[in-house]
């Protein structure tokens, strides 16, 4: 208390000094009475006695002093000064007071501001915790028809050309209808139908949790969208045409229901097209994502093909289709948080393919060539169902999701292979039944427990029949050199698979602990009948497969991810046991049995380097054991030009690779880089041998040791560069790779170089008009090794695409797309294609419609042609390709 | 002796602001109104939050706050996950300018997150010298005084309350004995209107991003210029596999030529001094 008085006289002293100067001017200091210390930041007022008006003020400095000049104070009497500061008592004095004391002491208190909310008006964005509610007539402009269009404008938010909406630049996981998710990640029916005018507001929800035992520990990153409609559109169906008529009886038309109201949701869409856009494709599902990742996967794939490669070009321009597709979508809500939904489509579509190839190989003696004629009738048909319960409550979420899935092939193609003429009709048929349980709970603090229970049945038979066979030479046909053939196999299986998973956050460090167990029971019965033209049918002894698979694999894996400033590591440990019985009852007599602990370790180190750099380095180590498409002893034909058996008892790849990557940027100068090299190390305890034979090939797999190795390197720069506004950027990336081959008997080392360079230009030309540019420039280099040195392979490509993007008449949106390809080989003629584009697009407000009109291939190309090599297979290959078209769309609400 | 009281006394007063200087104790959420276009009269408007402790003020557009969280996100999530890559792309949408004032050091910082990354620019022009009126009004259950200055090239009136004793206001306009709950500036082209107030003991921190780029308002203003005539950010985040390219091109439509931000034609500020 002593320093403290003596402090405060030596201030006193001061201030009443520099009182006397001037009556006009008010000067002091303030200071917190408890420690005597100089308050900063304290309002000092000057005010009316009467009306308490602030006629002058200050605000004290660092050393807690303040100076109110003012001429113009008027007599001193009818003045106050008031001083206020934060957690201080405000005090109310005299002016006067100054002449005597020239310090104030203001008392501490304990009271903060007091805890208030003061709403004025509804904002037309806020924010509350992780939710952002637009008002969507604060955004809507009079062209805007859909919420698709509203959701492109709105600050965040963008949309790309398939329609996927991304928030941030994060996709969104969820597209919610009044807080229902209906369409999961299929969400464009949604954007694309919901009229602007049935829209209140639009919600942004980050850290998005629909499942509420999950909602306290905040892990979501997901961010998803929700629509809340106003009252009028839960009342009557919203409904839309989309119809589109071109040249040459194309057409495109486009159907849909919406029906939204509180308690149940529907969406039915029907639409046909025959102008190049896939059926298929047409519901998009935006996040591709898989239930089962750590097992290998049920194989989903057929055995058998048709023998055809699609062309590097985008499908719309070698699409010849006419097809249709209904999707129907609803939902139900009952009481106590339970939720019925159940999605469905069927899809068929036909197309036709004309596709001419020519296959040379160049082996040490001679070249084997094969000369490939193509005309394809595809006929396919899709169905989905999808049944789930919901059960999402405060303390635990379950599911249940039932999935029927179907899907029929009939592939008719008329061929020659070296001039033999042949017919060849593929069938196939996939139907599968899953179920898939899903329970979470929430364990201790910090952790969460989740299981995962999948049952799958599948059945996938298919028949290949060759009307006459091209293999004349291996099938023993007595007396008879012409005959048919007819591949049959059934593939029926199941799989079971349980997974309990564990985790637990913590700030700087993530934990995962799983333990999973797996069953999956496969058959694979196959055989080929032979039908001579004039002798009676037969089976060939050598094609005929019955084998049973069963394989059981209990995996355990910790996981783990840490944190921190400058540095992350993470690191997975899996250990997957496994045991594999396979037998086969025709060709071996004993079962076989194998017992394998596979452990593949995986480690991610990331530093960051000075500001806006870093480095990454990545290890692996991966083992794969044989899935039984690879173990097949009896022949199958897999298409009219390769027939294949695997004999080794198992296959196994191992593989290793290392990565580093090192990225930098300046943002303050647009420029960026980067430099990574891989390599990667793969040992295979298995060959392919093929055998190429007159019009056809064998394939098999014998056992012997052999090592992949592939070493990779790519480095990019981009920058804006200043003078001329326009964004160049060069990456370029070259390969090497090492392998072996066994053709015809003969093993041989081959090399591989091969490098990319891909430049681009963007520029901008005016208010919304854009021109960009791409170059793509590849070249590859096979060469043999030893024997072989003197066999060189080399070939070269070169594209390029062009579009300029503009406005014009009113916001009219116009596209002109160009797009170069040019091949050349040193073996061939090289081939050239060129390709316009011209999209031309209005939104008509007075009509409540959009138009647009699309005119493509405008120089109407017939045929595309390309090359590629391989080892020592150049191969050369052309496409028929859709002819000019010119369709025009009408959209509009009904 | 004195000497060392005298730096007891500093020391003192240093560690006290330590501890409070960063805990946002008020939020106020104002609506901004900019004419960004005086031929056509567009009303830009915006929803801007003035968040306050008991030294430093932190002014943000909503949306701009939400990225700024995002893009944190975007990284860990990306950390985590070992993603092959992320999207440094981003929508220029809103007022992507976050203003931090600290009351008593007087220092106006600006901190820009642009194209997910943060740019520290220290604003070397003047503050703004208030002129106290008599005028006096209630927003909601503040009594307010106006005060008027001159400050970058445009007359600004301001109404700030006592009751909140704290010199902060919205935008770059500070200095008054209470805090700014409107202000508008002579011709109405740039209004800051009072929407809500929030205040709490806790309300979050106040912090200056850990990463930012320090940098210049020319070099800036440049870079962003880029961008504006077509610069694309055509790094190769992370992998070198995949190049993300998020232009702000939306179906030939830039997201900010109708709705957002026209403010080439007229800026908030006119003039860097008064």
């Amino acid at each position: 208390m002593h320093i403290a008085k003596h402090i405060m006289y030596s201030v006193l002293c001061f201030f009443l000094y520099s009182a006397l100067q001037a009556q006009t001017t008010i000067q002091g200091k303030v200071v917190d009475a408890a420690h005597q210390k100089p308050i900063v930041g304290a309002n000092v007022l000057l005010l009316e006695k009467n009306t308490k008006i602030i006629l002058q003020f200050a605000i004290t400095d660092t050393a807690g002093s303040f100076n109110i000049s003012d001429t113009s104070m008027g007599r001193n009497d009818s003045l106050l000064v008031e001083i206020t500061a934060l957690h201080f008592q405000q005090q109310v004095v005299p002016v006067n007071y100054f002449q005597m004391h020239k310090a104030f002491a203001l008392q501490p208190v304990d009271a903060e501001l007091p805890p208030v909310t003061v709403k004025n008006r509804f904002p037309f964005i806020i924010q509350n915790n992780d939710t952002l509610t637009y008002r969507i007539k604060d955004f809507q402009q009079k062209d805007d028809r859909t919420i698709g269009d509203v959701i492109k404008k709105l600050p965040g938010m963008e949309v790309n050309a398939n329609g996927k909406i991304f928030y941030n630049g994060k996709a969104i996981t969820n597209f919610y209808i009044d807080g229902d998710n209906l369409l999961d990640d299929r969400y464009n029916v949604a954007t694309n139908n919901i009229a602007a005018d049935m829209v209140e507001k639009l919600q942004v929800i980050e850290h998005d949790e629909p499942i509420k035992v999950l909602q306290k520990n905040k892990l979501s990153n997901r961010v998803s969208l929700n629509v809340a409609l106003k009252d009028k559109a839960k009342i009557k169906p919203i409904q839309q045409a989309e119809i589109g008529a071109g040249y040459r009886n194309i057409y495109d038309l486009k159907f849909s229901r919406l029906n939204l109201s509180n308690r149940n949701k529907a969406i039915q869409t029907f639409a046909a097209n025959n102008s190049g856009n896939n059926i298929s494709t047409d519901i998009v599902a935006h996040n591709n994502f898989s239930w089962i990742n750590d097992i290998n996967d049920v194989n989903t794939y057929f055995l058998l093909d048709q023998n055809y490669v699609t062309p590097p070009l985008e499908e719309r321009r070698y699409l010849l289709n006419n097809g249709m597709m209904l999707n129907t979508n609803h939902l139900w809500k009952t009481k106590n948080n339970i939720q019925i939904r159940c999605n469905g489509y069927y899809w068929n579509q036909q197309q036709t393919q004309q596709y001419t190839n020519a296959s040379a190989y160049f082996l040490r003696a001679d070249t084997i060539q094969y000369i490939t004629n193509q005309y394809n009738v595809v006929n396919t048909a899709g169905q989905w169902l999808n049944l789930q319960w919901v059960n999402n409550n405060q303390k635990f979420y379950a599911s249940d999701q039932l999935f029927l899935s179907g899907e029929q092939n009939t592939i008719q193609t008329q061929l020659s292979i070296n001039k033999i003429a042949s017919a060849q009709l593929l069938q196939q048929n996939n139907f599968s039944l899953t179920n898939r349980l899903y329970v979470i709970k929430p364990m201790l603090k910090k952790g969460i427990i989740e299981f995962t229970a999948i049952q799958t049945y599948r059945q996938k038979p298919e028949s290949l029949q060759l009307n006459p066979a091209v293999q004349d030479s291996i099938f023993p046909v007595n007396g008879s050199s012409v005959y048919n053939a007819l591949q049959t196999i059934k593939n029926p299986s199941f799989l079971s698979y349980q997974t309990l998973l564990y985790r637990l956050t913590g700030r700087h460090i993530l934990q995962s602990f799983q333990l999973t167990a797996a069953g999956f029971w496969q058959q694979l019965n196959s055989a080929i009948a032979i039908m001579p033209y004039n002798n009676m049918p037969f089976v060939y002894d050598s094609s005929v497969n019955q084998i049973h698979w069963n394989q059981y694999q209990f995996f355990g894996s910790y996981q783990v991810n840490w944190i921190r400033n400058r540095y992350s590591v993470s690191f997975s440990l899996p250990f997957n046991y496994q045991i594999l019985q396979f037998k086969n009852s025709i060709v071996y007599t004993s079962d076989t049995l194998n017992r394998n602990l596979y452990f593949n370790p995986y480690a991610q180190f990331t530093l960051k380097v000075g500001q806006e750099g870093d480095v990454k380095l990545s290890l692996r180590n991966n083992t794969q054991s044989a899935q039984l498409s690879d173990l097949f002893p009896g022949i199958i034909i897999r298409n009219y030009f390769t027939l294949q058996n695997n004999t080794i008892p198992f296959g196994e790849k191992q593989q290793q690779s290392i990565s580093v990557q090192f990225n930098n940027k300046r943002s303050i100068k647009i420029l960026f880089y980067h430099v990574g090299i891989d390599y990667s190390r793969q040992e295979n305890n298995f060959i392919v041998n093929t055998t190429l034979l007159q019009n056809f090939q064998k394939v098999s797999h014998l056992p012997y040791v052999n090592t992949i190795r592939q070493f990779q390197m790519n480095a990019g720069i981009s920058q804006y560069i200043f003078p001329i506004k326009t964004t160049l950027s060069l990456s370029g990336s070259w390969q090497n790779g090492n392998w072996l081959q066994l053709v015809n008997d003969s093993l041989n080392a081959y090399q591989n170089h091969s490098w990319q360079v891909k430049l681009t230009a963007y520029k901008k030309l005016k208010q919304a008009w854009a021109f960009d540019y791409t170059c793509n420039l590849n070249g590859s280099i096979s060469k043999g090794l030893a024997a072989l040195s003197a066999y060189r392979l080399s070939q070269f490509s070169w594209q390029q695409n062009g579009s300029i993007h503009c406005f014009i008449l009113k916001k009219t949106d116009c596209t002109v797309k160009a797009e170069s390809y040019f091949f050349h080989n040193n073996n061939s003629a090289d081939t050239h294609s060129l390709f316009l584009d011209f999209i031309i697009q209005k939104n008509v407000v007075a009509l409540k419609a959009q138009l647009s009109l699309a005119v493509y291939n405008l120089l109407n190309n017939a045929n595309f042609g390309v090359y590629s090599v391989n080892g020592n297979m150049l191969a050369n290959s052309f496409y028929a390709l859709r002819q000019r078209m010119l369709l025009l769309k009408v959209t509009f609400g009904l | 002796m004195k000497f060392i009281y005298f730096l007891w006394f500093l020391c003192l007063g240093v560690y006290a602001d330590c501890q409070t200087a960063n805990t946002a104790i008020g939020r106020v959420t104002y609506e901004f109104v900019h004419k960004t276009n005086l031929q056509t009269g567009y009303l830009h408007k915006e929803q801007m939050v003035l968040e306050y402790g008991n030294n430093i003020s932190k002014y943000y557009s909503l949306t701009a706050k939400l990225q700024d969280s995002m893009m944190q996100q975007k990284f860990e999530n990306a950390m985590r996950n070992g993603s092959t890559n992320i999207d440094l792309g981003m929508v220029v949408a809103a007022n992507k300018e976050t203003i931090f004032f600290n009351r008593i050091t007087k220092q106006l910082q600006l901190v820009e997150n642009y194209r997910n990354t943060y740019y520290l620019i220290t604003d070397k022009g003047t503050l703004p010298k208030w002129e106290i009126q008599k005028n006096t009004k209630k927003i909601d259950a503040y009594d307010c005084q106006s005060a008027i200055t001159n400050f970058r090239g445009r007359t600004y009136t301001a109404w700030f309350t006592t009751q909140i004793p704290l010199s902060f206001g919205p935008w770059k306009l500070n200095g008054l004995p209470g805090l700014i709950l409107e202000a508008y500036d002579a011709n109405k082209e740039v209004q800051f209107n009072f929407r809500w107030l929030v205040q709490a003991n806790n309300l979050g921190n106040i912090q200056l991003p850990a990463n930012a780029i320090v940098t210049t308002e020319k070099d800036f203003d440049k870079m962003k210029l880029a961008y504006e005539q077509g610069a694309q950010n055509n790094s190769v985040a992370m992998s070198g596999m995949q190049i993300q390219i998020s232009n702000v091109q939306l179906n030939g439509r830039k997201l900010n030529d109708t709705t957002f931000m026209q403010q080439n034609g007229n800026p908030i500020e006119l003039k860097k001094n008064n």
